[in-house]
């Protein structure tokens, strides 16, 4: 009996420690899959809010409502959803597609990993030291002439159009990843090159993620060109655009009276037939 | 030295009454089409006067002919650089205005008018609308200076002669006019042929007549632009322009021109000149003053053997130098100096020659008295006094001096400004008279005459052969034309033996038949 008591109670160990041991570490497993590229849990923003304490900030249905689908809450007005998406530059939160039980535990999870301390420090830059030819490198890779070590698709094969953003409810593609830097920051577009979120891009790069140069080249390449985008946000027109322009035309109508000053413009016998018609009148 | 042939033609103006006839010969020949009402290939213009189209001869407005520039010379209105400036507008064109809106009469209304208490009227007709106008403008609407001061007045030559001398021209009982007829001056440095973009217009080699290839013309009206004798015509029908040919067709048989043929006054002639083509830029570019002299120093004297020589090098055909040496137009021009060119200073080099006339010049006004006016009869109003035309012959070449047509003014005309040049020519006219009347009339002492011959540089020998020439000359020493030589033409380009044995030779193209 003892003897069997032992073994039992041995193997409950062991198997109670493999519970306890492997039940947090799914949870946190799938938070770092779904939900850590753009959230921390105490360490700042990154795309979305820093997640410390959220359990506290919001209601926990709310929070299983928003995370099951924010852009349905969004559509539906609800006021802070609105504000939050107002807030982080209109970049969409993907649905995660994981079951309300999932979420429940990632919201535990973060309950049980939120702290007092919150470090607001920025992520630190990796792209200080870029070189022309890092530049060049990232245009490279982008634009698919030189490949990617791992094999992965190059970036312009969806991000061709630099006019359409576009969603569906099961797949979210910007194609238009000019203002990227802008809406993001460095860290929040390393964060999705290290490892793809969207689902359409997550699948492309399925085991063939970027190389951390890759990573850097790109991250150089995007800073540069999205001051240089086609698509750029109109700012308004600048100060005085209208007086210029008056004020251009009445130039070239001066410039071309000038040019044209000597040219024959009507019949030489015009002042004659008008003086005819008056003496006829 | 490049020698060619050229047709040219001399005006004597002072035989010209201007009859209109020359107009009315050649409008029957070759205007009288659709598109073409408008076009007086041959016209006749009283000066002073605007002429037709008005003001033509003011290149301000017109920006005909050429202008000097870096030595050489340059398009005034076309050529490349203002062609692009201007590409497909062509700004400084003649409107239909600037001429005259064509018209006709109804006149089938007066035929077919019913039985009426009035008389039935024919109402003006445009012949470019077809509908009824007011006529307000015509071909030679300022003739014989009618019309109001917009006319005459506004006479561009006008331009450097002081208020004074102008007032003076257009007193009534100092009023003097003559008649200008013109037709395409065939240019030795045609503005035309240099401006046309598509290369449709040329100058013919054997005889120097310029014509537009009416396959090849586009359009562009530029020959219209750039003529500064406004000569280059647009047909607004086929789209096409036209311009004197000078009746190739009818020289190309020995005819004379229609409009020379029928000249009332005889006042025209025509003949080869031989001139060196080597100096036309030269001639063309130099200063306005020496241009009549260049111009008249390029045509070669068709006797000296060595002008001969290089004219059969060249080509040019023995009955063609025989023609020159006939030439009435060579004897007027060169070996008497009596003719000069029209508006020298448009740089054209025309080879159309006036002889000025002296006829306003002959009557002056020697007397200046305003108290005269008092004699005027009120009611008859003419005056009983001899002295306002004075045409005695006593102090002659002081009257020239003085005459009623300032010389400035022939010498805008003629002589591009010179006045010295206008007044030789006037001097001769005036020693051939004079010669003449001691013969003929026999009141002239022959001292006189010699003082007169010899102040004009001419001898008794040469008076009599310009008497003859102006007086007395019959069709054939009036119109020297060379054989056109077609058949050799014919021979550049076709070999004629294919068709020895059938009807005729020459460029022949299928009959149209029916309508």
């Amino acid at each position: 009996m003892g003897k069997s008591f032992f073994i039992l109670a041995f193997f409950s160990l062991i198997l109670a420690g493999q519970v306890s041991a492997q039940a947090p570490s799914e949870t946190e497993a799938l938070f770092k899959l779904k939900c850590s590229i753009c959230h921390t849990i105490g360490k700042g923003k990154l795309i979305g809010p820093d997640l410390n304490n959220v359990h506290q900030r919001r209601p926990e249905d709310w929070l299983l409502n928003f995370v099951r689908s924010s852009q349905k809450m969004i559509q539906s007005g609800d006021a802070t959803a609105v504000a939050l998406f107002e807030e982080h530059n209109k970049v969409v939160m993907p649905d995660p597609l994981i079951s309300d039980a999932e979420i429940t535990s990632i919201l535990s999870y973060i309950g049980e990993n939120s702290g007092a301390a919150v470090s607001a420090g920025p992520v630190a830059s990796i792209i200080g030291d870029a070189t022309p030819e890092d530049l060049e490198n990232g245009q490279n890779l982008f634009e698919g002439r030189v490949r990617l070590t791992n094999g992965g698709p190059a970036c312009i094969s969806c991000h061709n159009d630099l006019s359409t953003a576009f969603f569906s409810e099961n797949s979210y593609s910007v194609k238009d990843i000019s203002q990227s830097f802008t809406n993001l920051g460095e860290a929040g577009v390393r964060a999705i090159l290290e490892n793809p979120p969207f689902p359409v891009m997550k699948q492309a790069f399925e085991g063939k993620l970027l190389e951390q140069q890759e990573v850097h080249d790109l991250l150089v390449f995007l800073k540069n060109s999205t001051p240089k985008s086609t698509a750029q946000a109109q700012t308004g027109l600048p100060s005085g655009f209208l007086l210029y322009g008056v004020m251009g035309a009445g130039a070239l109508v001066l410039l071309i009276s000038g040019f044209w000053y000597s040219r024959k413009n009507r019949s030489v016998n015009h002042g004659i037939y008008k003086r005819q018609i008056k003496s006829f009148n | 030295m490049d020698v060619r042939a050229q047709i040219s033609m001399v005006f004597h103006l002072d035989k010209c009454i201007g009859c209109h006839t020359c107009s009315i010969a050649c409008k029957n020949i070759w205007t009288d089409r659709k598109g073409a009402e408008y076009q007086w290939w041959n016209n006749v213009e009283t000066k002073p006067g605007t002429g037709y189209p008005t003001k033509w001869e003011d290149q301000d407005i017109y920006k005909g002919g050429w202008e000097k520039k870096n030595g050489s010379i340059d398009l005034k209105g076309a050529g490349k650089k203002k062609g692009l400036l201007n590409i497909f507008h062509n700004p400084n064109l003649p409107v239909i205005d600037d001429y005259y809106e064509p018209f006709t009469y109804k006149y089938l209304d007066l035929i077919e008018s019913p039985a009426m208490d009035d008389q039935p009227t024919a109402r003006p007709v445009s012949l470019i609308t077809g509908k009824p106008i007011d006529i307000k403008m015509g071909p030679n609407w300022d003739d014989d200076l009618s019309g109001t001061p917009d006319y005459a007045r506004k006479d561009p030559n006008l331009h450097d002669l002081s208020p004074a001398e102008q007032e003076a021209m257009f007193q009534l009982e100092r009023m003097a006019f003559f008649y200008l007829p013109r037709i395409c001056n065939h240019c030795l440095n045609p503005a035309c042929v240099a401006s046309c973009p598509s290369g449709a217009i040329y100058k013919r080699g054997e005889d120097g007549i310029v014509l537009i290839n009416q396959k090849v013309c586009r359009a562009w009206r530029m020959c219209v632009t750039a003529c500064p004798y406004k000569k280059s015509y647009y047909n607004w029908h086929t789209g096409k322009s036209e311009k004197c040919i000078l009746c190739y067709p009818r020289l190309e048989a020995g005819y004379a021109p229609a409009c020379m043929h029928s000249c009332v006054g005889r006042i025209r002639y025509l003949g080869v000149i031989l001139y060196d083509a080597g100096q036309i830029e030269n001639a063309a570019s130099d200063e306005t003053e020496s241009l009549v002299d260049r111009q008249l120093n390029m045509l070669l004297d068709p006797f000296d053997p060595g002008v001969i020589e290089a004219a059969k090098e060249n080509g040019v055909a023995d009955s063609t130098i025989k023609a020159a040496q006939d030439s009435p137009t060579y004897r007027f021009v060169k070996e008497w100096g009596m003719a000069l060119p029209l508006h020298a200073e448009f740089r054209t080099l025309p080879m159309l020659f006036y002889v000025p006339p002296l006829l306003p010049v002959m009557a002056s006004l020697s007397k200046q008295d305003t108290s005269q006016g008092e004699k005027m009869d009120p009611i008859a109003k003419f005056w009983n006094d001899t002295w306002l035309y004075d045409t005695s012959t006593e102090d002659l070449w002081g009257t020239i001096d003085q005459a009623r047509f300032p010389l400035k003014y022939m010498a805008n005309l003629f002589a591009a400004g010179d006045e010295e040049k206008v007044k030789l020519v006037l001097k001769k006219l005036m020693a051939v008279r004079i010669h003449r009347r001691g013969i003929t009339v026999g009141d002239i002492a022959p001292e006189k005459v010699e003082t007169a011959l010899r102040e004009a540089g001419m001898d008794a020998e040469t008076a009599d052969a310009i008497y003859k020439l102006t007086s007395l000359a019959k069709f054939d020493d009036r119109f020297v034309i060379p054989p056109a030589h077609r058949e050799q033409a014919i021979e550049m380009l076709e070999f004629t033996g294919d068709t020895k044995g059938s009807i005729g030779f020459g460029f022949k193209e299928n009959a149209e038949r029916g309508l």
